[in-house]
């Protein structure tokens, strides 16, 4: 009999035990999303978490559900306190409650670097979600390396000719194209366009014109480079054109303009004008002396012509002189032969000038010297 | 560097290699925007012979250079060339063919993973990326013509962005019609396509070009038209663009005297679509514009 009694006691201990778990136990789970999240290894970075928190069964009167603070943990051991407390109430009246806490944890660049050096799979972040009657714990695990979250950045775009150049000056017909290098993190879809701002609008404050429009999938570990090359560049009209390569994942950084500028092909170059004959001296290396002749071949529309003497290797004349476009011959006054000094080797040249001024042709160029 | 004569031909080949190395943490003031993290060595040559031009370029790198225990170690290789063919001009009966070129060239890539560290839980790293243009034109004595085509694609095994492809279209011509009458026009289509999600977007692109000389060394005209038209799933607004720049020269520059110039610019920018942030959006500008040009020669 007192075996039965005992055994009715046992039982209702058991019972009554367990009515009370079931009505003070109430978070019953507490689950993370993702589960997993990738930080760079480089730099600061913003987890986003969102944090389900299930009670059930129902608990008699209103709670407050709290965490103090998110934790870092590597190994095992805290590293650093995230985030701020999360707290919400919880008034269950039938079934389960389920309360969603969302946050962003700032990662500073310290903390990324001690994560990437840190044995894969020890990281991970916790919190301790608290009714004030049981406590559970939820995590996030944390690996480095690229996070496929983040959207694509571009951190700068570098442009040039591909002369390397950041400004040129060319002539009317002549190929042009411009180089951008992308610097980048993360991965993602780059969508760009090449722009141009002609020469009739490049005072004003217009976005240009389409060239090109660039999209393109960039892929990096991390950080990553890519090149871009431009369609060939306009250069029929004359006057300055304004190039930028616009994007849209700009992360506050300036977008770069090239400038150049297109001549008009009419000036000739000097490769490209008629040539003169020369007649005298005819010697490929003259010595120049008071009666040395200068002679030419005359030429159509030459208006004046001018024998010019440089320095050998040199630019800018140092003597010369001019004649009207009936001559085709001269020699050089003595205050002209004066400005040459003896023992030094010269080049000379007779050029044709039209009525407008303009060179319009030139003879090869030969050497010439003063003896000492 | 290499001269030699092949075939009575000149070739000339220049060959080169670079290596980079920067640390995974390394920065500079003076290059913000420098990819760090990089263990790279390149390769490169540059061929001419007689016609024919050829530049390769191939490098490697990979990340993670301070052997950091946590980060995985990815690689990328890449290979990218261009080459083109200039014909000599045709004589009869092939005179119709101009002086013809043919352009080809290309960039294959793929990043794959080198390392895990043991019980590594981040996403793998296995992608290829490839883009093959192939091109070609022609100049007459007073027409030209240029067409080209670029298939891109980019396959991601790893699952973890889109698969994607990119196709792009263009056809350019120029035509001198007169002396003082030079027309040229260029259309371009693009196709970019998200294989995993089935988003597509279209770009059109089209130009018009009329540069005349009304009266000759005296009054210019300059007008250029311009269409960029979107669509698909990644709409923008359409964008119509005209310039015109209407000239007059008062006095020829010289080498010995500076030359005037007077021109009236206008241009007009107009965008319109359903667009989020423009929408039926116009620009207008004019401007008066005085020049004063002075050439000057440094030539001998």
């Amino acid at each position: 009999m007192h075996r039965f009694l005992g055994s009715i006691s046992f039982a209702l201990l058991l019972l009554t035990s367990f009515y009370s778990s079931s009505l003070y136990a109430n978070v019953t789970s507490v689950t993370a999303t993702p589960a997993t999240v990738t930080v760079p290894a480089k730099g600061s970075a913003n987890v986003n978490i969102t944090w389900l928190v299930t009670r059930t069964p129902a608990t008699l009167g209103a709670v407050t559900v709290s965490s103090a603070n998110a934790l870092l943990q590597i190994q095992g051991v805290t590293v650093a306190t995230l985030g701020t407390t999360l707290s919400r109430g919880s008034n269950i009246a039938v079934g389960a409650d389920m309360l969603r806490f969302t946050e962003t944890l700032l990662l500073n660049a310290a903390l990324t670097r001690r994560i990437a050096d840190s044995p894969a799979g020890s990281v991970r972040i916790i919190r301790n979600f608290d009714d004030q009657q049981l406590a559970l714990t939820g995590q996030v695990r944390v690996a480095a390396g690229q996070n496929n979250n983040v959207a694509l950045t571009v951190r700068r775009i570098d442009l040039s000719f591909d002369s390397k150049a950041r400004t040129d000056v060319i002539h009317q017909g002549d190929s042009l194209r411009a180089i951008v290098d992308i610097s980048f993190r993360s991965s993602g879809v780059l969508r760009g366009e090449w722009r141009l701002i002609d020469p009739s609008a490049s005072l004003g404050k217009m976005n240009g014109r389409v060239l090109q429009v660039i999209q393109k999938n960039l892929v990096s570990s991390g950080e990553g480079r890519t090149r871009i090359i431009s369609p060939p560049l306009p250069s029929q009209q004359t006057g300055l054109y304004l190039l930028a390569f616009a994007i849209d994942q700009t992360e506050g950084i300036e977008i770069p303009v090239l400038r150049y500028f297109v001549l008009d092909k009419k000036r000739n170059s000097i490769n490209e004008m008629a040539s003169i004959t020369t007649l005298s001296p005819t010697t490929s290396r003259t010595q120049l002396s008071n009666d040395t002749r200068f002679a030419w071949q005359p030429i159509e529309q030459a208006h004046a012509y001018q024998v010019v003497i440089f320095y050998k290797g040199d630019t800018v004349p140092i003597s010369g002189k001019l004649v009207t476009g009936k001559q085709s011959e001269l020699t050089l006054a003595d205050f002209s032969r004066e400005r040459l000094s003896p023992g030094y080797e010269y080049i000379w040249r007779v050029r044709a000038f039209d009525q407008q001024g303009n060179m319009i042709a030139s003879s090869a160029a030969s050497r010439l010297y003063l003896p000492e | 560097m290499i001269e030699q004569l092949i075939f009575d031909r000149a070739l000339n080949v220049t060959v080169g290699s670079k290596y980079e190395r920067i640390d995974t943490f390394f920065q500079s003031l003076a290059n913000q925007g420098l990819a760090g993290d990089r263990d790279a060595a390149t390769v490169y040559s540059n061929i001419y012979w007689d016609n024919l031009s050829l530049d390769m370029q191939w490098s490697t790198e990979t990340n993670n250079v301070d052997d950091l225990a946590g980060l995985p170690t990815d690689k990328l290789q890449q290979f990218l060339w261009n080459s083109s063919y200039l014909f000599t001009p045709s004589d009869e009966p092939n005179h119709w063919l101009g002086s013809p070129y043919l352009n080809f060239s290309g960039f294959m890539s793929t990043l794959s993973r080198d390392k895990s560290p043991l019980g590594y839980i981040g996403s793998d790293t296995d992608n290829r990326s490839r883009s093959i243009t192939v091109g070609g034109g022609s100049n007459y004595e007073t027409v030209y013509w240029t067409v080209s085509h670029t298939f891109g694609h980019f396959n991601d095994n790893a699952n973890i962005v889109s698969d994607t492809t990119n196709d792009l279209s263009s056809f350019g011509l120029g035509w001198q019609v007169t002396d003082s009458l030079l027309l040229n026009g260029n259309v371009q289509y693009a196709t970019f396509k998200d294989k995993d999600i089935g988003r597509n977007s279209y770009d059109t692109q089209f130009s018009l070009g009329v540069i005349s000389q009304l009266i000759a060394d005296k009054l210019n005209l300059n007008l250029n038209y311009n269409l960029n038209q979107s669509a698909g799933d990644n709409d923008s607004p359409d964008r119509h663009i005209i310039n015109t720049e209407l000239g007059w020269t008062l006095r020829q520059a010289s080498y010995n005297k500076p030359g005037f110039n007077l021109a009236l610019r206008g241009s007009l920018e107009k965008t319109h679509g359903n667009a989020l942030f423009i929408d039926n959006q116009s620009t207008y500008q004019l401007f008066a514009v005085f020049t004063i040009s002075a050439p000057f020669s440094g030539q001998y």
